[in-house]
C-alpha cells in the first residue's frame, strides 16, 4: 500500500527534478549581451566556386522563407547575383531583420554551412561538396551604438585602437564642400585577430563607425571567450579535442539523402526539401540552443575546477 | 562624366527597377541599394499613404535624384554625430568631413577633462563655456556641438552661439534645433543654451552683436566651416549637383581683397575676431592642404600656435589654433 503511494509519486518527482534542473541551466547561462536585439544575416559562397553561389542562394531562399513564416518584418540590404551561373546564383546577400531578440534565434546560425550534391552543373552525376558561410550580427540603434552596449566593460572585449583598420570608402577628389557625396559606409579590420566588420546602415558616416566599432569590439571579445571555453572544456575533458571545433561547419545539407544535419546538436531533419522552405529550422535552431546551454554549463564547471586546482596549489 | 557600363545598368535593373536611375548619380550599384533603402525607409513613415501612393512618391524621387537632386534634400534631413539636420534649399548639407571635426574636437576635450579631473584651467570658473560658430549655414555644428556638450556635465554649463550672413540658413537652422528637441536628440532647455544670430563676418557689426549675446563678449572655442572654394575650383572640383542645388555664396567667399585671394577672405576675419573675443582655441575647415598651409601661416603670423588634423580622406583639412599651453593638446593628432 505504501509502496504503491510512493511509487505513484515517482514520475512527477522524476518530472519536477528534469524541470527544475532544465530552469537552473537556463538561470545559469547568461543571456547573450546583444540578445534583445534585431538583427543583420549575411549570407556569402565559400569555397565550391559556382556551385557555392548556388546553394548561397538557396540559404537566402530558405532564410527568406523561414523570416515570412515567423511573419518578421525583413529588408534585403544587398543582394549580389553572380553573372557564371546565369543569375541563379548569389555571390553576396545580407538581410536586415527589423524583429527585436531575432538574433538571440539567429545568432546560432552563424558558421559554414556545408552542401553535398550533384550540382546543376555538373555532367558526370558526381557529388560536390561546396560550402557558404553565414554570419549573424545583432543591429545595434544607434543609442546603444554610443554607448557601445557595456562592451567597455568587458575585459575581453578591451581592443588598442592601434590594431584597428579603418577603411571608408572615399571619393578621390577635393572633398569637403565640392561633394556632396551620400557614402557612408565604413568597414574595420581588427589586424590581430582579423575580424572584419562593415557598416552600410546609416547615412551617417560617424554611426557606421559607431556601431561598427561596436560589434567589432563584441566579436573580438566573443572570439576571445570561445578560445578560452575551448581551452577549458580540453582541459575537463582530457586530451579529447571538444566537437568539431566551433569555427568549422555546423551544419551539413545532404541532398543525396535526403538529410539536414546539424554538426552541435547532432540533430537531422530528413525532409530536405521541406527544410529548404524554412519548415524545421526554428526546431533544429531550438535544438542547438539547448546543446549550447548545456555546454555553456560544462564549460562553467570547467572553469570553476581549474579556479579550484589554482586555489588548491597556491594553498599548499 | 564617362557612361555607366550596360551591364551594370542591367544587373541594376534586374534587382529593382528604379535603380538605373539611382545608379546615374552614385556610379556604384551597392551606394545605389542604400539609396534605394534610405528612400524607402522615408517613405514608408510618412503619414497616409497608401501602397500605390508610395511607389508613385519612390519612383517621383528616384526620378528627381536621377536629376541630381542632392539624397539629403529628398529625405529633408542628413543624420549628423548625434543629431539630425534639416536640408533644403539655401543652406549647405552637412558634410561627413565637418562632422568628423566637431567628434573629434569634443571627444578630445572629454578626454582632457577626464585626466584633468574637472579640475583646470580649461574650463572659465566664473561663468558657462561659450563656444562661437561661425558660418553656422543651417546650424550644423552649432547643434552637434550642444549636443556633445551636453555630454560632458559641465558644471557651470555652456552656450553655443551660431552666426550666418544668410537668414535662409538660419531659418533652417532655428527649425532644426526645434525638430532635435522634438526627437530628443537635445533637451527641452537646449533653447536656452543655443541661440543664432544673422551679422556678416566680413564686415564689422559682428563683434557687438556677440557681445549682445555674450555679456563681456569674451569666448573659449571659435569653429568656423567657412565658405573656403576658389572660384576657379567652383567650376572645375564641385559636383554637378553641388552647383545646381547647393548655394553658391555658402561655398564661394564674395571676393577677394588686400592681396588676400578670393577663397581664403574668412580667414583673416575669423582670426581678428577670434582674437578680439578672447578666443583660447579655433578649429577651422579648410578646402584641404594647400590652403591649410596659408591658414596655420597667418594664424603664426599673429602669434597663434598652431596644428593641423587630417580628415578620413587623408586631406589636410583643418587648423586648429590656441593661444595658451593648456590647450596645446589640441594638436593631437588624428587617431582613426
Amino acid at each position: 500500500m505504501l509502496a504503491s503511494m510512493a511509487a505513484d509519486d515517482i514520475p512527477s518527482t522524476v518530472d519536477a527534478i528534469r524541470s527544475s534542473s532544465a530552469a537552473l541551466t537556463t538561470a545559469l547561462v547568461p543571456r547573450n549581451q546583444f540578445a534583445a536585439y534585431p538583427s543583420i544575416i549575411e549570407i556569402r559562397p565559400g569555397t565550391g566556386g559556382s556551385e557555392a553561389t548556388l546553394f548561397t542562394n538557396d540559404l537566402y531562399k530558405m532564410y527568406t522563407t523561414f523570416f515570412s513564416l515567423q511573419r518578421w518584418q525583413t529588408t534585403v540590404i544587398s543582394y549580389q547575383t553572380h553573372a557564371e551561373t546565369g543569375g541563379e546564383g548569389c555571390s553576396e546577400a545580407v538581410i536586415s531583420v527589423a524583429t527585436p531578440e531575432s538574433y538571440d534565434l539567429l545568432r546560432h546560425e552563424s558558421g559554414v554551412h556545408r552542401v553535398q550534391r550533384v550540382p546543376a552543373t555538373e555532367t558526370k552525376g558526381r557529388t560536390h561538396t561546396s560550402t557558404a558561410t553565414v554570419m549573424v550580427l545583432p543591429k545595434l540603434g544607434e543609442d546603444e551604438a554610443e554607448v557601445e552596449n557595456g562592451t567597455d566593460d568587458d575585459p575581453l572585449a578591451h581592443i588598442d585602437m592601434k590594431e584597428v583598420r579603418i577603411d571608408i570608402m572615399r571619393a578621390s577628389g577635393a572633398g569637403g564642400q565640392h561633394v556632396n557625396r551620400t557614402e557612408s559606409a565604413v568597414r574595420m579590420t581588427h589586424l590581430p585577430t582579423g575580424i572584419v566588420v562593415s557598416m552600410q546602415d546609416s547615412r551617417s558616416q560617424h554611426k557606421n563607425k559607431a556601431s561598427a566599432l561596436a560589434i567589432l569590439k563584441a566579436k573580438v571579445a566573443e572570439k576571445r571567450r570561445k578560445e578560452r571555453e575551448e581551452e577549458a572544456l580540453s582541459m575537463r575533458r582530457g586530451a579529447v579535442k571538444v566537437g568539431a571545433g566551433r569555427s568549422d561547419k555546423i551544419r551539413t545539407y545532404n541532398y543525396t539523402q535526403n538529410r539536414v544535419t546539424d554538426h552541435r546538436s547532432g540533430e537531422s531533419s530528413h525532409d530536405l526539401p521541406g527544410f529548404m522552405k524554412g519548415n524545421g529550422l526554428k526546431e533544429m535552431i531550438e535544438g542547438v540552443r539547448e546543446w549550447d546551454k548545456q555546454r555553456s554549463v560544462e564549460v562553467m564547471l570547467a572553469m570553476q575546477e581549474i579556479e579550484d586546482e589554482k586555489k588548491k596549489k597556491e594553498g599548499r | 562624366m564617362p557612361r555607366l557600363p550596360p551591364h551594370l545598368v542591367t544587373t541594376a535593373r534586374a534587382q529593382h527597377p528604379l535603380l538605373p536611375l539611382l545608379l546615374r548619380q552614385t556610379r556604384t550599384l551597392p551606394l545605389a541599394l542604400s539609396e534605394l533603402r534610405w528612400l524607402r525607409e522615408y517613405i514608408s513613415q510618412l503619414p497616409n499613404l497608401t501602397l500605390s501612393r508610395q511607389h508613385d512618391h519612390l519612383r517621383h524621387l528616384c526620378r528627381r535624384r536621377s536629376l541630381g537632386a542632392p539624397l539629403q534634400y529628398l529625405l529633408k534631413s542628413q543624420p549628423f554625430g548625434d543629431v539630425d539636420i534639416l536640408c533644403g534649399k539655401g543652406a549647405l548639407i552637412p558634410r561627413p568631413e565637418t562632422e568628423e571635426t566637431v567628434v573629434r574636437l569634443f571627444s578630445l576635450l572629454e578626454s582632457q577633462l577626464h585626466k584633468n579631473n574637472h579640475n583646470n584651467a580649461l574650463l572659465p570658473t566664473d561663468r558657462e563655456l561659450r563656444v562661437l560658430d561661425l558660418c553656422t549655414g543651417p546650424g550644423s555644428i552649432t547643434l552637434l556641438a550642444a549636443s556633445n556638450l551636453y555630454q560632458l556635465h559641465l558644471p557651470r554649463g555652456f552656450r553655443v552661439l551660431g552666426v550666418d550672413i544668410s537668414r535662409a540658413a538660419l531659418t533652417l537652422a532655428r527649425r532644426s534645433l526645434k525638430y532635435n528637441i522634438t526627437t530628443g536628440a537635445l533637451p527641452p532647455a537646449a533653447k536656452h543654451s543655443i541661440s543664432f544670430i544673422t551679422a556678416d563676418i566680413l564686415n564689422s557689426n559682428t563683434h557687438a552683436a556677440i557681445e549682445e549675446n555674450f555679456g563681456d563678449g569674451s569666448v573659449d572655442i571659435v569653429i568656423a566651416n567657412p565658405p573656403y572654394v576658389s572660384l576657379e575650383g567652383y567650376w572645375k572640383d564641385t559636383s554637378r549637383s553641388v552647383r545646381l542645388y547647393e548655394p553658391e555664396m555658402a561655398l564661394v567667399p564674395p571676393s577677394g581683397r588686400d592681396g588676400v585671394r578670393r577663397e581664403d577672405v574668412f580667414y583673416p576675419a575669423i582670426e581678428s575676431l577670434s582674437r578680439r573675443v578672447h578666443a583660447r582655441a579655433v578649429v577651422l575647415e579648410t578646402g584641404g592642404d594647400e590652403q591649410s598651409a596659408r591658414v596655420e601661416q597667418l594664424f603664426e603670423g599673429s602669434g597663434w600656435r598652431t596644428g593641423v588634423w587630417v580628415d578620413f580622406a587623408g586631406v589636410r583639412r583643418n587648423v586648429v589654433a590656441w593661444g595658451d599651453d593648456s590647450w596645446s593638446w589640441l594638436a593631437t593628432s588624428s587617431h582613426s
